[in-house]
């Protein structure tokens, strides 16, 4: 067995990794093609103030994340129908009041270490308890995500065509912003705050370079987002950086290649 | 007539926003098999008429039925087409082929999984082939041309063999000799399949020549013409005043 594989920490990282990979991209797809990418991106600002006051509170921090992201995505839903001429001014205003309670949570108590590996990802720290709830609710997202995924696909190119062949618009978006939150959630751990959103929206930007069917562009962005998870976390070991930075560079450097391939077979 | 043939019916409706009034008071009734032309001049509540019908909007009063169901309480949503005048406003890079779009619509008929069996698939081959476009089934469906597009979209309401289609705009935007071929289509799915049609269009002139029958709609109200009887210049005449000309165009 390669000396990666050897410790039980690495053991539990590729494993979480995995899970991560696959269901980021899975719902990132669904979110980039209805343009609402910057969901991700509040949610985990949010989820960032769950995890300030789980560790002040002495409450597993990945559930606290968990609650605090499911009421916000709630609260986007609500805000959405009193702004409805400017949909981003309920996402600003969630951030805004995600990153401000985060910052009075964080400056509160001395859980500034701990805060860290959650803002950038920890391959050291995942404990078995993480490991089990990510494995456990990631397997539930990608079944919801399958289960649901010719409705998925229809909504996201045509919502009032779905809702007239007989897809339930309403239940499913509900479905699907739980999902968003969960996967936000447990992510975090592997791949850090900052950089799940990253994670949803780079190997879905990857593989829709390669202008194939919806079902190739689907199965292409988890595999993009399996081999960035992979390598950004061999690299994590070997260079003791942090996996969030790795992860996302490798998923950029892919995002590249592909890109410079395409434009070469095109000329 | 029976009461079986009624596809749509609208009765006493009324509908605005806010304090301004659209529509005062409309009964409408469309017959199975008929071809409908719904045009008015811009602003009109042409396409708020569509919506209506199928329940996209609700009346501030009156009630609008399909197949003599109250819209609301309307279910067989598999029997109705419907495609909305921005349809190729989408984005032209979205990852789908025209088979994977076709597909989406035959979502009421797959089982909890939704997983595509044999006669699934032969549904969107014959809807495909009514439409002509079976060569391009595999293409994503932003390398086609606005009028393939189209008719890929008629397509995708065909799957369910629907008894009728709505379109609102459909030929804004496609080349002219696309629409000859839109109208040679409408008139299969009208005369050969029986599919009741509803057209919501600008182009008065065109539309009086190839449909049944003519909904105007105007200041409120909705005038109702038999095709063979209308004339389109004295009806824009009476909306635009005297001065207006319908011009002839010869393409």
């Amino acid at each position: 067995m390669p000396e990666i594989l050897q410790y039980g920490f690495m053991q539990r990282a590729f494993l979480a990794g995995v899970v991560v990979a696959l269901i980021c991209p899975a719902i990132g797809i669904f979110l980039t093609l209805r343009r609402l990418s910057m969901i991700g991106d509040t949610l985990s600002h949010v989820a960032l103030a769950g995890v300030a006051g789980g560790i002040l509170l002495n409450f597993y921090p990945i559930y606290m994340a968990l609650i605090l992201t499911l009421l916000a995505s709630f609260g986007i839903e609500l805000l959405r129908k009193e702004f409805h001429q400017y949909a981003e001014i309920s996402l600003a205003v969630v951030l805004s009041f995600g990153i401000g309670l985060a910052t009075i949570l964080i400056s509160l108590g001395g859980a500034g270490a701990q805060v860290f590996s959650y803002l950038f990802g920890s391959v050291t720290l995942v404990t078995s308890r993480d490991m089990l709830s990510i494995l456990i609710l990631g397997a539930i997202i990608m079944a919801t995500v399958l289960f649901y995924y010719r409705q998925l696909f229809y909504m996201a190119f045509d919502e009032t065509a779905a809702r007239l062949a007989g897809v339930p618009v309403k239940r499913i978006n509900m479905i699907f912003t739980i999902l968003v939150a969960v996967t936000i959630s447990i992510s975090m751990r592997i791949v850090g705050i900052l950089m799940v959103s990253s994670l949803m929206v780079i190997p879905v930007a990857t593989s829709l370079q390669l202008k194939k069917s919806f079902l190739v562009t689907f199965i292409a962005s988890l595999c993009f987002g399996l081999i960035s998870v992979l390598a950004g976390l061999t690299i994590s070991f070997y260079a003791s950086l942090a996996p969030g930075g790795t992860i996302v560079m490798t998923s950029v450097g892919i995002l590249i290649i592909v890109a410079a391939i395409q434009r070469l077979m095109s000329n | 007539m029976t009461v079986l043939s009624e596809v749509i019916t609208l009765h006493n409706v009324t509908f605005g926003y806010d304090e301004i009034t659209l529509l005062r008071d409309v009964n409408f009734q469309v017959q199975h098999g008929e071809f409908w032309g719904i045009v008015g001049p811009n602003g009109s509540a042409k396409s708020t008429l569509l919506k209506l019908m199928l329940g996209l909007l609700k009346p501030q009063s009156g009630t609008c039925s399909l197949f003599g169901t109250p819209v609301g309480e309307f279910r067989k949503w598999d029997q109705i087409g419907y495609i909305p005048q921005n349809v190729r406003e989408f984005n032209m890079g979205f990852p789908a082929t025209v088979k994977e779009m076709v597909s989406a619509n035959l979502i009421s008929q797959m089982g909890a999984f939704k997983w595509m069996n044999a006669h699934h698939r032969k549904k969107v081959e014959e809807a495909l082939h009514i439409v002509g476009m079976e060569a391009y089934a595999a293409r994503r469906i932003g390398q086609l041309s606005g009028g393939q597009q189209q008719r890929v979209f008629i397509a995708r309401t065909l799957v369910n063999s629907p008894k009728v289609i709505f379109m609102d705009e459909p030929l804004v935007g496609v080349d002219v000799e696309s629409q000859e071929k839109f109208y040679e289509l409408m008139e299969k799915l009208n005369r050969q399949m029986g599919i009741t049609l509803i057209m919501v269009s600008h182009d008065i002139g065109v539309v009086s020549e190839r449909t049944s029958h003519i909904a105007c709609v105007g200041k409120e109200k909705l005038f109702v013409h038999d095709a063979n009887t209308f004339n389109p210049e004295e009806y824009l005449e009476s909306i635009y005043g005297e001065k207006t000309r319908l011009v002839h165009h010869a393409h």
